[in-house]
């Protein structure tokens, strides 16, 4: 069951993977919660995606690999 | 019907280069910890994936150019006298019901990175590759060398350890 839920959190699961993880998870308050933290937690994760900063980017597509 | 049996055509590798170099610097800085030691893993990088681009058959860019920095970086890592690889069988499971446990983000907030980075090696870049850049399964187990079995299972066990310890914040 963790393996579904760990899949429906982060959006790989198919559709029966997902369907399958969501009906048991709505009978069963520790699947319930531990789905709501796991799709905290990703969802949380993917906001941490940042740009470098622009100086270092200059750097990295100017670099020594140009020439 | 020539079309369908055309092969498609490779991007060049400024084109990939370009795309690529903000993930690269995100991944690096999270194998090796800092700022300067990222940006010279991620230079390497660049150097040897141009050097070896005539030979790259032009599938999963992505993928293969992480391998290249995963390298450079744990060279980087070695010359600078820093043991990035953790006994992953050491580490313990986190108690099952620390997960349950509400994370106030407020407190958290910037110390989400900073929690990712504390993680062993292995299940910080399995949690950033799939969660922070959102490569596939295949996809990040092709850059990590390691099957698709062991990939899932660091994945599933670091977002546990990450919530953990983000509970202590």
């Amino acid at each position: 069951m963790e393996t579904f839920l760990q899949k429906t959190a982060d959006g790989s699961a198919n559709f029966f993977e997902r369907w399958y993880a969501q009906s048991h998870a709505k009978g069963c308050g520790r699947c319930n919660r531990f789905l709501d933290r796991l799709i905290d937690t990703v969802s949380r994760l993917r906001t941490t995606k940042q740009d470098p900063p622009a100086d270092v980017m200059d750097r990295l597509k100017n670099g020594d690999w140009r020439k | 019907m020539a079309f369908l049996s055309r092969k498609p055509v490779k991007a060049s590798f400024d084109e990939v280069a370009m795309a690529e170099i903000p993930v690269l610097y995100r991944v690096a800085r999270r194998i090796t910890g800092n700022d300067a030691d990222a940006e010279d893993a991620v230079g390497q990088t660049l150097m040897a994936a141009v050097k070896a681009w005539d030979r790259f058959d032009g599938q999963h860019a992505r993928s293969w150019l992480i391998k290249i920095l995963k390298n450079e970086c744990f060279a980087i890592s070695r010359k600078r006298g820093k043991r990035l690889e953790t006994d992953i069988s050491i580490v313990a499971e986190p108690a099952t019901e620390d997960f349950w446990q509400a994370v106030d983000w407020t407190l958290v907030g910037d110390h989400l990175l900073e929690a990712l980075d504390d993680l062993p090696t292995e299940y910080r870049l399995a949690v950033a590759l799939c969660d922070v850049e959102q490569m596939g399964y295949e996809e990040a187990a092709e850059a990590l060398e390691i099957p698709v079995g062991t990939l899932k299972s660091r994945i599933f066990r670091g977002r546990k350890l990450l919530r953990s310890r983000l509970i202590a914040f």
